[in-house]
C-alpha cells in the first residue's frame, strides 16, 4: 500500500484511492468510494496485461477529481516505456472514470486492460471499529453492467459499473481486449454508480448520472459559480487571500446535500464526519453568513425537517430538540447504532435559535422565520421541558443509553469536563456555555416572536426568562476565588472550576455581566489560556492540561473565532484582533487550511503550530473559522437595512478590504484600516 | 396476503390510527406543510392524508400523491405504536418510500405531537 492517498469528494460522495488511482482497502482503512456512510467499492485495480502500473505523477485538480499518468511496471527505476495510460476520476453519485491508453511504438499492438472491482459495502462505522459484516455479498452480470451487491434482510445496496467501451464482464470485474495502432489511442468512459440511501430499490435508488449532476462539467461550473458569488477580499497582509480561498473552496467541498429540502449545507468534516451535524452545520453556517448566506437557509430548514418530535431513549430524542448527528449505513438501518438521527447535544436546539434570529438580520429572509415559528416554537419548549432536566433553570445532559454520547456539548469528548484538580466531575452535567447560547437564543426569540409572529406575549416571557437566567447564572457559575465562571455544575451540584475556553463563548453570547465579563477577557488573554497561537480549550496550569489532549488543552480555530466574536461584542477590539491574528498566523504554517485542532504549546517553545494527529481534514468549522475573524475584525453587524463596519485590525494588517457582502442590503462593502496602515 | 389472513386486531388498530389522524382536524405544527402522502399497507389497505397548511384530511380514494410509503401490516403497527423508527425503517428497506421523504417526516410530527 503506499503512503499517500488521493482523495476527490463532491456531493455525498468521496472516494480515496493510492496514487495510482488504485483502491485496495484494507477494512480498518479509509480508502474506497463512500457515499452515504457506506464503502460502496473497496477494490478498484487497473492492470494491463496483468503488470501493474506505476505512478509518473498525478493531478489534483480540484476536490471533485483528479488525473493520474501511468506507465506500465512496478520497479523505482523507470524504465523506458512505451506505453502511456491515463485515469482522470469526477466524484459525485459514485463516480465517472475516463481511462486513456497510447501506443508510444510505431508497431501496432494487442493489450489487454484490467479493472478488478469489489466491493465490501462497509459502514463507516464498521471500517472506524473493524468490525465484520452480518449479511451477504453478492455479485452479477446483467444488461451489460458489473452489479456488487449486498443483502441483509431487506436492506438492499448495489454497486452498478457500466462502461463506455466494449469489454468483457465478470464478477470480479471488466476486460477490455485492445488493439492499438502505432502511436494510436484507445479510450474508455466507465461509470461507478452508487443509490441513493433513502430509495428502497435498486432500480430507482441507482438511477442517478455519476460523476456530478451532469459529470465533466457541472462541478466545474459550479465551484466557479460559487467563488464568483462570493464577496472579493484584497489585504496588504499577503496571507490573507490565500486563506480566505482555502477556506471558500473547503466550504464548497464540504457542501452536504441532505436531500429532504432543496440546497446544500456544510457537513462537519472528510473523512468520517460528511453527513449532518446539528452543532457543527449550525456553527459553520454561522460564521460563513456574511459570505454564503445559503448554507444558513438549507442547515435551518433540514434540522426543522428532521427535528425531534418523540421521547426515544436510544436516540436520546424528545420533542423539539434538533439533531445531533445523522447517518445512513447498515448500522444505523439496523439500529445497531442510534444515528437515525442521534440527538445526544445538549446546544444544537438553541444554537439552531441563534441561527435562525441571525439569518434574518443579514438576510432579511422572512418567509424563512415564518416557515419555522412551529419548530422554533417547540424548540423553544424543548429547552424548558426537557432540556432543563432537574428544574433548577439551566440545561443539564446526561445520556439515556450507554450507546450514547457522554458529553452533550461541543467538548464531547469523555474526559472533557474536569475540576480544576483534575477530577472527574459527576452527570448530569450542565456546561456555561450552554446556559450562554439559551440566553441569546431567548433575547433572539423574543425578537422573532415581536417582529414576526405577532405575539408580543411570547416576546415578553421570553425577555424576562432571559434576564432572569442571566442574573442567576452570573451569581450561580461564579467562582470569587478565581474571578472565572465554572466550566459547569456538576450531578453534585458542584461549579466544575477548570479555567476554559468556555468562558470566551459567554461573551458572544452576551450572558456576562460587564464586571465578570473583564475579569474572564484577562484570563482568556493570560498566559494560561493564550499560547500566542490561541486561546487553549483548558489553561496550563490547571489539572487536567495536556497541550496534546483533545479538549483539555489545544487549539481549536473555531473555538476561537467565537471567542474572538464574543471580544468584539463586549469592545475588547484590541483583544479580538489579537486572538484571529494568532489562528490566521498559524493558518500560514498549514497552506492556509487551518486543522480542527492543534497542540497548546507555547508559541515560544515550538515556533510553529503542532498539528493535532487527526484523520479530520478539512473540517467545516475549522474551515469556517476565518470568516468569523474577518467579520470580527471589521466590525461587521446588520442594523435594520443596513451593514455597520467598524474595523479594529490587528497591527500586522495595514489594510482590509471585502467587496460585495451580500444580504438585505442586496451587496455592499467594507473597508478598514489598520493603525500601522501604509498607503 | 389478503385481507382475510389479517389479525382481526391487526386491521382494528390500522383503522383506529386512520380514524384517530383523520379527527385531528388541524395539526399547528403542519401550519407550513401542504402535499399528500399514501400509505399503501400491503394486502391491508390504502389511505390518502392529505395536509393543506396544517388541515388534515384522510381519504379512503386515490388522490394524486407527493410520497408514498409503502409497508406490510406488522412494520405499519409498529411505526405508529412508536415501537419502530420510521427513518431507520426506510434506510434498511421495510418501508419503502418513494417521492419526498420530508412529507413522510412530518407524519411522525402529526403522530406525536401532543403526546410528547
Amino acid at each position: 500500500m503506499a503512503e499517500k492517498t488521493v482523495s476527490i469528494l463532491e456531493g455525498n460522495t468521496f472516494v480515496v484511492s493510492d496514487p495510482a488511482g488504485n483502491i485496495e482497502a484494507p477494512p480498518a482503512d479509509t480508502h474506497g468510494l463512500f457515499a452515504w456512510d457506506t464503502r460502496f467499492l473497496s477494490r478498484w485495480v487497473l492492470t494491463i496485461d496483468n503488470q501493474p502500473l506505476q505512478t509518473l505523477s498525478r493531478d489534483d485538480l480540484d476536490y471533485f477529481s483528479a488525473q493520474f499518468f501511468l506507465v506500465p511496471g512496478t520497479g523505482t527505476v523507470y524504465v523506458d516505456a512505451d506505453l502511456s495510460v491515463m485515469r482522470k476520476r469526477s466524484a459525485g453519485n459514485g463516480f465517472r472514470e475516463k481511462l486513456l491508453v497510447r501506443n508510444e511504438k510505431s508497431e501496432p499492438r494487442d493489450l489487454e486492460l484490467r479493472l478488478e472491482a469489489a466491493a465490501d459495502f462497509a459502514d463507516l462505522f464498521e471500517v472506524k471499529d473493524a468490525l465484520s459484516k452480518k449479511g451477504e455479498t453478492y455479485q452479477r452480470v446483467e444488461d451489460g453492467r458489473l452489479v456488487l451487491g449486498y443483502r441483509r434482510e431487506t436492506f438492499v445496496r448495489e454497486t452498478w459499473v457500466t462502461s463506455s467501451a466494449p469489454s468483457v464482464l465478470d464478477r470480479k470485474g471488466m476486460t477490455f481486449r485492445v488493439h492499438l495502432e502505432p502511436h494510436g489511442e484507445w479510450q474508455a468512459t466507465i461509470d461507478v454508480r452508487v443509490p441513493d440511501a433513502l430509495k428502497a430499490t435498486p432500480a430507482e435508488a441507482n438511477g442517478g448520472e455519476p460523476g456530478g449532476p451532469a459529470a465533466d462539467a457541472a462541478p466545474a461550473k459550479d465551484l466557479e459559480g460559487w467563488l464568483a458569488s462570493a464577496p472579493k477580499l484584497s489585504c496588504d497582509w499577503a496571507p490573507m487571500a490565500r486563506i480566505y480561498q482555502r477556506s471558500l473552496v473547503d466550504l464548497a467541498a464540504l457542501r452536504f446535500f441532505p436531500g429532504i429540502v432543496a440546497g446544500a449545507l456544510p457537513a462537519a468534516g472528510l473523512p468520517w464526519f460528511m453527513s449532518i451535524f446539528g452543532r457543527d452545520s449550525l456553527l459553520t453556517s454561522y460564521q460563513a453568513l456574511p459570505f454564503a448566506p445559503e448554507l444558513a437557509t438549507t442547515t435551518l430548514r433540514a434540522l426543522a425537517a428532521w427535528q425531534g418530535t418523540r421521547r426515544d431513549d436510544f436516540r436520546d430524542e424528545e420533542p423539539g430538540k434538533i439533531l445531533h448527528e445523522l447517518r445512513f449505513g447498515e448500522m444505523t438501518a439496523f439500529e445497531e447504532r442510534p444515528h437515525s438521527p442521534y440527538f445526544g447535544s445538549a446546544d444544537s436546539t438553541p444554537l439552531f435559535l441563534i441561527l435562525l434570529d441571525e439569518t434574518e438580520r443579514w438576510t432579511g429572509d422572512r418567509a424563512l422565520v415564518e416557515d419555522l415559528e412551529g419548530e422554533a416554537r417547540a424548540a423553544l419548549h424543548w429547552i424548558d421541558a426537557y432540556g432543563d432536566r432537574n428544574g433548577d433553570g439551566y440545561v443539564e445532559y446526561e445520556r439515556r443509553m450507554k450507546t450514547g454520547l457522554e458529553n452533550q456539548c461541543w467538548k464531547d469528548s469523555w474526559n472533557s469536563i474536569l475540576f480544576a484538580d483534575g477530577s472527574m466531575s459527576k452527570l448530569p452535567r450542565s456546561t456555561c456555555e450552554i446556559q450562554g447560547y439559551v440566553y441569546d437564543a431567548r433575547v433572539r426569540a423574543a425578537r422573532l416572536a415581536r417582529t414576526f409572529w405577532n405575539d408580543p406575549a411570547l416576546a415578553d416571557r421570553l425577555e424576562r426568562d432571559a434576564a432572569g437566567l442571566k442574573a442567576r447564572f452570573n451569581r450561580d457559575f461564579w467562582l470569587p476565588d478565581r474571578q472565572a465562571f465554572a466550566l459547569a455544575i456538576d450531578g453534585d451540584g458542584r461549579k466544575v472550576d477548570a479555567l476554559t475556553s468556555n468562558i470566551g463563548h459567554l461573551l458572544w453570547s452576551g450572558i456576562a455581566d460587564p464586571d465578570h465579563a473583564a475579569a474572564c477577557v484577562a484570563h482568556l488573554m493570560g498566559d494560561g489560556l493564550f499560547s500566542g497561537w490561541g486561546i487553549r480549550t483548558m489553561a496550563e496550569g490547571e489539572g487536567g492540561y495536556n497541550p496534546i489532549g483533545y479538549h483539555l488543552g489545544t487549539v481549536w480555530p473555531h473555538d476561537n473565532s467565537i471567542i474572538a466574536a464574543g471580544l468584539t461584542r463586549y469592545g475588547y477590539r484590541e483583544q479580538a484582533a489579537r486572538v484571529a491574528m494568532a489562528i490566521l498566523e498559524a493558518a500560514t504554517y498549514f497552506d492556509g487550511r487551518l486543522p480542527e485542532a492543534f497542540a497548546g504549546y507555547r508559541r515560544d517553545l515550538t515556533s510553529f503550530p503542532v498539528e493535532y494527529p487527526t484523520a479530520c481534514s478539512p473540517q467545516a468549522w475549522a474551515s469556517g473559522a476565518p470568516l468569523l475573524k474577518l467579520r470580527a475584525m471589521l466590525g461587521l453587524e446588520p442594523i435594520g437595512e443596513h451593514l455597520l463596519v467598524d474595523s479594529a485590525l490587528p497591527e500586522q494588517i495595514g489594510w482590509l478590504q471585502i467587496l460585495d457582502i451580500p444580504g438585505r442590503w442586496q451587496r455592499t462593502d467594507a473597508f478598514g484600516r489598520g493603525r500601522g496602515a501604509r498607503r | 396476503m389478503s385481507t382475510s389472513t389479517l389479525a382481526t386486531s391487526t386491521v382494528e388498530r390500522i383503522e383506529a390510527f386512520f380514524d384517530q389522524l383523520a379527527s385531528r382536524g388541524h395539526v399547528p405544527l403542519l401550519d407550513h406543510v401542504s402535499g399528500t402522502l399514501e400509505f399503501d399497507i400491503e394486502g391491508a389497505d390504502r389511505r390518502w392524508m392529505t395536509i393543506d397548511r396544517g388541515d388534515l384530511v384522510v381519504n379512503r380514494n386515490p388522490v394524486p400523491t407527493d410520497c408514498v410509503l409503502i409497508c406490510d401490516p406488522d412494520t405499519f403497527i409498529r411505526i405508529i405504536s412508536g415501537e419502530q423508527n420510521l427513518v431507520a425503517a426506510a434506510m434498511r428497506g421495510s418501508v419503502r418510500v418513494a417521492g419526498d421523504l420530508s412529507l413522510g417526516l412530518r407524519i411522525q410530527r402529526a403522530v406525536s405531537d401532543g403526546n410528547g
